[in-house]
């Protein structure tokens, strides 16, 4: 699985739901991808990327107790797993290898 | 703030786009993202963002629910739709096992009321949708006039034709059957001209049917087989075409084989023989036409060319005015003839097992609603959780049909196996019982009692579901019995009350009515008494031959240890019917009485049969051929003719006696029901044997003896067949027996009508004790308090009293007027007795409230055992 390419949406909401930490739901982790991408996404779209990140194996799910409100709901919360974190770390890696030292020639171009 | 919701139409597509599992999150969470719009930038553009965001969310959507199928695949414990609906199942399925008395019961209430209403239906089918398998029955029609046609009036109609394709005129026979060195045995069948066959449209199985000419006078006479009679009587020879058989004493030669589905016109038919026709033959009239109409032809136009036939019958022919059926001459279906009334009483047990099948839904829907009542706490804290109102719909009839089609399937087997037994109960002619018998649309049937049992079932207790208020329900989950949903209940149990009613009315009047039959005054004494069939062919005696043979016979039985006395009759009472006529008495020789049975009897036939003359004297051996007329009549006959005056000496006459001959009346015997214990009773005038001037092939032979039944009939067979084996025995019955089978029907009527009104009362009374257990439960509390501020034991059982006083007092009230409508449907199976006549209604009211009582019994105790410290404890 981890040698497939992983789509922008999921890794823009696996970075979120590191981010947000014990905060990431559905909207949140949507208010942190249009914050950080610019791109706004319906939350239907968050929560299929959500559940293939799942399905990889690198989020898990839980559903919250209710809101402490009235008439308060239950939100399905998301937590980054161990592979989750790994397989972070590699795409970190990787893009780390890929974009070094871009600036520099990028200067040189543009001087 | 009254639009803080997102709008509604968008939510619920958006709901119904997303699979079961992300329902919930994802909507609340647009639903919180569309509630902070509405308070930024307004309601407005809240809800148009609502409905962008819905668009967009198709194409994840998608792609969420396939994710979700599959996971399902993969199995880690997450379920979608298709997964729910079987959980749902499962669940339903659960909850039954763990209340395995209530899935039994309601289970086995459904399967005899399935099962029931489908073999019901299976006989009533026989009898009523195709009994003729093989005719057209829309193109064959009977003439009116059944049994009086002669054979000149049959030869107009055969020239004249009319719009018929072909008329045929016929008449059932028993004919004595001999084949080998077999004594001689009756058989049933019919004797018809060569038209027969062509206006039926049936061809033969083997060999040919009649063929023009086969009915000349003088021709070789010629018989076709039915298949029963050539398989059991002539081993299937295959070379019976052409054979020579002994029926009437006469050879016929064998001339066909009929297909065995063939059964006109009842299936006991063993041979069609052609009839010998001419003009100047069967000029005394005793035949049934029959006619063949082309298919295009309109019944309305049949009226006007009968009209004309009857004035040309008129022309040729003398009536008596009296007696001129050419006047209201008439055709009518051939099934209507010869089945006529004899679908009635299994119509009648079709409807009432229908009515049990409807009181059984109402009491397994009771059952479910019950349970989808105590379910209420469970159904709201999932209703909370996000299942949809559809949702819980579906479970309540995946509950009602967990119950029904188990109840189904084995309501099928029930109508299967349980056809052969119900079979020889039912209230069926003789000749087509065995004809009876389970067909391919009886699986069909069933299927659809089903599914309609199921579904019927499941409404009730959806509409208790969804009626009741969910946040309410959870409020009051603790305590059954108390919501808006308790309502349905006592009205399910009122419409199975008042339904009970119904059956239990008529198995009352039924009951009543078989006993008055059972205890009528019949005017003989039938205890030892034996009754003998015999008949003689016509070609082994010419008339005076067979008197004698009869004579021989009868002295002979008389002969036999330990018989009494013996006597001869034309016509067996309690049994058969026929030879009636108007008679005229001396006095007033131009006055017509109504119509007379016509009786030839022997001396010794009053005393076999323990008639008692109450005046003059009995028929003699010295009243023969010789002697002057005498005739014994019957006291009704009596008191028609000569009312208040001494019938004895008065002379009367007789259209089937010579004219010009009177006969003097020398004694006065008590009435019997000629036609059965239900029949009216009816004048009789009994004529001596010998002076009737005519001898009939078929007789019946009365025996008083004092020996057992069996060994009677056994000395009196061997006798007759040692006397002359000619003369066949066609039966022997004890006449108890005759009588009995005289209200064979009603005893029918009533068994199966007590049945149904016994398992109504058992279903009725479990369903007022459900309601009233379920009510008591609901009101513990209030009972404990009741009884903790001073309230008696006594005092609480009345309020339950009065609770199921209530329930049987409004089920009396819609199921009295009920029973009273429908009493015309079954008025005319009763004797002596009305559907509507008040000791009927109030013994079937008595047994209602009495068994009430006692389903009440129960939650009565339980109230009163309501312990006052505990009830307060416990909530």
């Amino acid at each position: 699985m981890a040698d497939a390419a992983v789509p922008a949406v999921e890794l823009a909401a696996l970075v979120s739901v590191l981010r947000l930490g014990d905060a990431a739901y559905g909207v949140s982790v949507r208010d942190e991808i249009e914050a950080r991408t610019g791109r706004s996404a319906s939350v239907a779209a968050v929560y299929a990327a959500l559940e293939r990140l799942a399905s990889r194996g690198w989020v898990e799910s839980w559903m919250s107790d209710p809101l402490p409100e009235r008439g308060g709901r239950a939100r399905r919360h998301y937590g980054l797993t161990k592979a989750g974190a790994a397989a972070l770390e590699t795409e970190l890696a990787g893009a780390r290898r890929l974009w070094d030292g871009v600036e520099a020639h990028l200067g040189a171009r543009a001087g | 703030m009254a639009d803080r919701g997102p709008p509604r139409l968008a939510a619920m597509l958006l709901r119904f786009l997303l699979p079961a599992e992300h329902e919930a999150p994802v909507s609340d969470d647009v639903s919180e993202r569309y509630r902070e719009i509405v308070v930024s930038r307004g309601a407005i553009f809240a809800r148009l963002w609502y409905w962008t965001e819905v668009a967009r969310s198709v194409v994840p959507a998608i792609r969420l629910r396939r994710m979700a199928a599959r996971s399902r695949v993969v199995g880690d414990g997450r379920t979608g739709r298709i997964d729910g609906l079987l959980l749902d199942v499962r669940t339903g399925y659960r909850s039954l096992i763990r209340r395995p008395g209530m899935a039994l019961v309601g289970t086995g209430i459904l399967a005899l009321g399935i099962g029931g209403t489908t073999a019901m239906y299976g006989a009533v089918r026989a009898l009523l949708s195709d009994p003729f398998p093989l005719v057209d029955e829309s193109r064959v029609v009977a003439f009116s006039s059944p049994g009086d046609w002669s054979g000149p009036e049959f030869m107009l109609v055969r020239e004249w034709g009319g719009p018929f394709e072909a008329v045929f005129a016929g008449t059932t026979v028993d004919w004595t059957f001999r084949s080998g060195d077999r004594e001689a045995r009756l058989v049933a069948g019919v004797q018809a001209t060569s038209e027969l066959f062509t206006v039926l449209g049936v061809s033969a199985d083997r060999g040919r049917v009649f063929e023009p000419g086969d009915d000349e006078p003088g021709v070789e006479p010629v018989v076709v087989l039915s298949h029963g009679l050539w398989v059991g009587e002539l081993g299937a020879d295959p070379d019976v075409v052409g054979r020579t058989i002994v029926l009437d004493g006469v050879a016929h030669t064998v001339i066909g084989v009929m297909p065995e589905e063939f059964n006109f016109p009842s299936p006991e038919t063993r041979f069609w023989a052609a009839l010998p026709m001419a003009a100047d033959l069967w000029d005394y009239g005793l035949l049934n036409l029959f006619g063949r109409l082309p298919a295009e032809f309109e019944v309305d136009a049949m009226a006007p060319r009968m009209a004309g036939l009857g004035s040309l019958l008129r022309d040729r022919f003398d009536y008596d005015p009296g007696w001129d059926r050419t006047q209201t001459l008439g055709a009518v279906p051939m099934t209507e003839q010869l089945l006529g009334e004899t679908g009635r009483p299994v119509s009648l047990l079709l409807a009432a097992v229908a009515i049990l099948l409807l009181i059984a839904c109402a009491n397994v829907s009771a059952l479910v609603l019950g349970r989808a009542l105590e379910r209420r706490g469970e159904i709201a804290v999932r209703a909370a959780l996000g299942a949809s109102r559809g949702r819980l719909v579906l479970q309540s009839f995946i509950d009602s049909l967990a119950i029904a089609v188990p109840g189904g399937v084995l309501g099928g087997f029930v109508a299967f196996l349980g056809f052969g037994a119900i079979r020889r109960l039912l209230p069926v002619p003789e000749s087509w019982r065995a004809s009876l018998s389970p067909d391919w649309t009886l699986p069909f049937v069933a299927l659809g009692l089903t599914v309609g049992a199921g579904l019927a079932i499941g409404l009730v207790a959806v509409r208790a579901v969804t009626r009741a208020g969910l946040e309410h329900t959870i409020r009051r989950a603790g305590r059954p019995g108390t919501g808006e949903g308790g309502r349905a209940l006592p009205i399910l149990v009122v419409a199975e009350v008042a339904l009970t009613v119904v059956l239990v009315v008529s198995a009352t009047a039924l009951a009543r009515s078989v006993s008055n039959l059972e205890r009528r005054d019949i005017g003989i004494d039938p205890a030892g008494v034996l009754a003998v069939d015999v008949a003689v062919g016509a070609g082994d005696f010419d008339e005076a031959g067979r008197h004698d043979a009869f004579e021989r016979v009868l002295t002979r039985v008389r002969a036999v240890p330990g018989v009494t006395t013996a006597g001869l009759t034309q016509r067996l009472p309690f049994r058969d019917a026929g030879w009636q006529g108007p008679v005229r008495s001396e006095e007033h020789p131009d006055v017509q009485s109504p119509s007379v049975l016509w009786r030839h009897v022997t001396p010794g036939y009053f005393e076999s049969l323990g008639m008692s003359v109450s005046r003059g004297r009995t028929i003699l051996e010295s009243d023969d051929a010789a002697a002057p007329g005498v005739v014994v009549i019957s006291r009704t006959l009596a008191e028609l003719l000569w009312p208040g005056r001494d019938p004895l000496g008065q002379r009367m006459r007789t259209g089937i006696t010579p004219s010009g001959v009177w006969l003097t009346v020398v004694g006065i015997v008590d009435d019997v029901p000629m036609y059965g214990l239900g029949d009216a009773i009816r004048p009789v005038v009994y004529v001596p044997w010998s002076q009737a001037g005519v001898t009939m092939e078929g007789n019946a032979i009365v025996v008083r003896s004092a020996l057992p039944a069996v060994n009677a009939a056994a000395a009196v067979r061997s006798a007759i067949a040692d006397e002359d084996s000619r003369v066949a025995v066609a039966r022997t019955q004890s006449l108890q027996s005759v009588i009995g089978q005289s209200i064979a029907e009603p005893r029918q009527l009533r068994l199966f009508l007590n049945v149904f009104g016994g398992l109504a009362l058992l279903l009725g009374a479990t369903g007022v004790y459900g309601v009233l257990a379920n009510w008591v439960r609901g009101r513990l509390f209030e009972f404990g308090v009741r009884m903790a501020l001073g309230g008696t034991p006594a005092g609480v059982m009345g309020l339950v009293l009065r609770r199921a006083g209530i329930l049987v007092a409004a089920g009396l009230a819609i199921g009295v007027p009920l029973s009273l409508a429908l009493s015309r449907t079954y008025s005319a199976f009763l004797f002596e007795v009305s559907a509507n006549d008040g000791a009927t209604l109030a013994a079937a009211a008595t047994v209602l409230t009495l068994t009430s009582a006692v389903a009440a019994w129960l939650p009565c105790r339980r109230a009163a055992a309501a312990d006052p410290i505990g009830v307060l404890r416990s909530d």
